[in-house]
């Protein structure tokens, strides 16, 4: 099995869907779902990408990443959500795909855009009200910078970006209160 | 061998200081532990500039380290006569001082690596462990507004973490070197407050006094990285750009915003505003503008701890030393802020005239801001009734380290020449 830029771009695109989707459902739970599929389709690329290039590490990357499933998954219910800003989100995302059609080398172009736009996504989710929203935010910006470290074949990156905010986004989510 | 004890001493402290459950024998720890570190910082001035595979010596380094040393320790001491009055007022609870001392000793580390540090990764997980520290500690104290503010806290500190990591990642790109020094610069940007995350700061400031005290140190190591990048490319405009148009921003930002409620907050858009004015510097670039932006920033967190390390002190001489240090941290004469702002102003008009008004309007503007904190500082303990003759000296003790640092800010302001081939020298610094 060999590194597949197509199935990194592939997952990136269902990074940013899920980051999308998390912007328009208000159900704490529905949002809570689209985080866990979306570090799981992270740990899926960052196993896939392990085995093909023969880097080990990238394993603590798809552990950190099924942690952050964990994270996501472990939510408290409630009070549906306010409204979150599809539109910014979307718009931002546009932007930083556009921006990076010129970026070199050209076989990266497509995860860079994708990883940013889902960056830019988590941004946009951090302007919610509800600190469990806020908290997802974090997690849909940490996926997407772990995503860009995969994609330039970057290992050590990669874990750096999956797993150090997972305490601060347990904190926000369990402790701290709305 | 030394800048690493220097940055290792501190992680061991805040280990060791997880298991110590007497709360006396904790502070006596803390302030001896910084002492040591400070100690050997100073050690590292005698050194010559090292590049290693991890760490870093260079004159920007070892300044920094020396500075971050300094109010640790001035903080450490100040915490002897604190803590026990903090205790008293059930301020915070006697477990969650433990955990408070070890998580000064984790800020204190990670600033130290952060400054000492040469892969840009490492520069990033010390600022990470350091901020993440100040977080929690900001939701140690007692009560609702100290959790709203943790959580406020956490978030825009998480969120400028994260396009820090971003801007770390892309940078080695060749093509999207722009891109990623605009992700850095929004990123450490907000964790030194500047615009349009500088609400950071305000909201870490709630937190205990020793741990509010070394957000000033976090601020320089992160615009110290930044300074770095700017040093290290020259010729690229669009960070530069940026850099002054954030630096512009931040102070006319924070004087125009809401009013904050109390002179610790008052405190902390100022040293945000200060920041912004040094970020000036940087983005000016060149030998006397860089010189003169490390020289306020110097200044500028040691004004702000020696207003910190004022906090709840009552009596005429905390509350002169007290409006003192907001009379620093607005920039007036005869500190040394605003001679080194007059500085900035000049380097600033010499490329670009159009700046002096930005500039000088910010610096008006926050200067005024401050002012009003001076009559009756709210939120600062009151100044009260005279101490009785038998006890003035000792009364006088906590105030020994806000004394030094105002007196550092007064001294660098008469008489700057001495200082200032030190300061060119880390202008030179790659």
């Amino acid at each position: 099995m060999s590194s597949d830029p197509v199935a990194l771009d592939l997952a990136g695109g269902v990074l940013l869907a899920l980051a999308l989707a998390m912007l328009a459902v208000r159900r704490p739970a529905a949002q809570a779902r689209a985080a866990a599929l979306q570090s799981l389709v992270l740990a899926v690329a960052a196993v896939w990408q392990s085995v093909g290039r023969g880097q080990p590490v990238l394993l603590l990357a798809a552990l950190a990443a099924l942690a952050g499933m964990a994270v996501a998954l472990a939510a408290p219910g409630g009070r549906n959500l306010d409204r979150g800003p599809v539109l910014l989100g979307a718009a931002l995302a546009v932007l930083a795909v556009a921006a990076l059609q010129r970026a070199e080398p050209a076989g990266l172009r497509d995860v860079l855009g994708l990883g940013l736009a889902t960056v830019l996504a988590g941004v946009a989710a951090t302007a919610r009200r509800a600190a469990a929203a806020q908290a997802l935010g974090l997690l849909t910006m940490q996926n997407g910078v772990a995503l860009v470290a995969l994609g330039m074949g970057r290992p050590w990156l990669a874990v750096a970006a999956a797993t150090p905010l997972l305490p601060g986004i347990v904190l926000l989510r369990r402790v701290v209160p709305r | 061998m030394i800048e690493a004890m220097v940055i290792v001493v501190p992680f061991l402290t805040a280990l060791a200081l997880a298991f110590v459950a007497r709360w006396r024998v904790g502070v006596w720890v803390n302030a001896g532990a910084t002492t040591l570190v400070f100690l050997l910082a100073c050690l590292l001035a005698g050194q010559r500039e090292v590049t290693g595979h991890l760490l870093r010596l260079d004159a920007l380094g070892v300044h920094l380290a020396l500075l971050t040393g300094l109010v640790a320790m001035a903080a450490g001491w100040f915490g002897l006569a604190h803590v026990p009055r903090l205790i008293a007022a059930r301020g915070i609870g006697r477990r969650r001082l433990r955990w408070g001392h070890a998580l000064d000793q984790v800020q204190f580390g990670g600033t130290m690596l952060a400054v000492l540090s040469g892969p840009p990764l490492l520069v990033w997980l010390g600022l990470l462990a350091a901020s993440l520290a100040a977080v929690a500690g900001t939701g140690l104290a007692h009560g609702r507004p100290a959790m709203l503010a943790a959580r406020r806290a956490l978030l825009l500190g998480s969120v400028s973490l994260v396009l820090a990591l971003a801007g770390t990642v892309l940078l080695p790109l060749g093509s999207l070197v722009g891109l990623g020094a605009a992700f850095l610069l929004l990123g450490y940007g907000g964790l030194a407050g500047l615009a349009p995350l500088f609400v950071w700061t305000q909201a870490a400031a709630r937190a205990p006094v020793l741990t509010s005290a070394q957000l000033g140190p976090l601020a320089a190591a992160s615009l110290a990285a930044l300074l770095r990048l700017r040093l290290a490319l020259p010729g690229l405009d669009v960070p530069a750009w940026l850099f002054v148009s954030l630096g512009v921003a931040t102070p006319l930002l924070a004087a125009l915003g809401p009013r904050p409620a109390d002179a610790r907050g008052a405190a902390a858009l100022a040293c945000s505003a200060q920041c912004g004015i040094a970020a000036v510097a940087f983005g000016v670039g060149g030998g006397p503008a860089v010189t003169a932006g490390l020289l306020h920033l110097t200044l500028l967190v040691l004004a702000q701890a020696a207003l910190l390390l004022t906090d709840d002190l009552a009596g005429r001489p905390a509350a002169l030393t007290r409006a003192a240090g907001l009379a620093a941290l607005a920039a007036l004469p005869p500190f040394g802020l605003f001679g080194s702002a007059c500085l900035v102003a000049v380097a600033a008009v010499g490329v670009a005239p159009w700046l002096a008004v930005p500039v000088g309007a910010g610096l008006l503007l926050n200067a005024r801001m401050l002012l009003h904190c001076i009559p009756a500082p709210v939120g600062m303990a009151q100044a009260g009734p005279s101490t009785q003759a038998g006890s003035a000296i000792r009364s006088l003790l906590p105030l020994v380290p806000a004394w030094l640092m105002l007196a550092l800010v007064l001294g660098l302001g008469l008489i700057p020449a001495p200082v200032l081939p030190w300061f060119a020298a880390m202008a030179e610094a790659r």
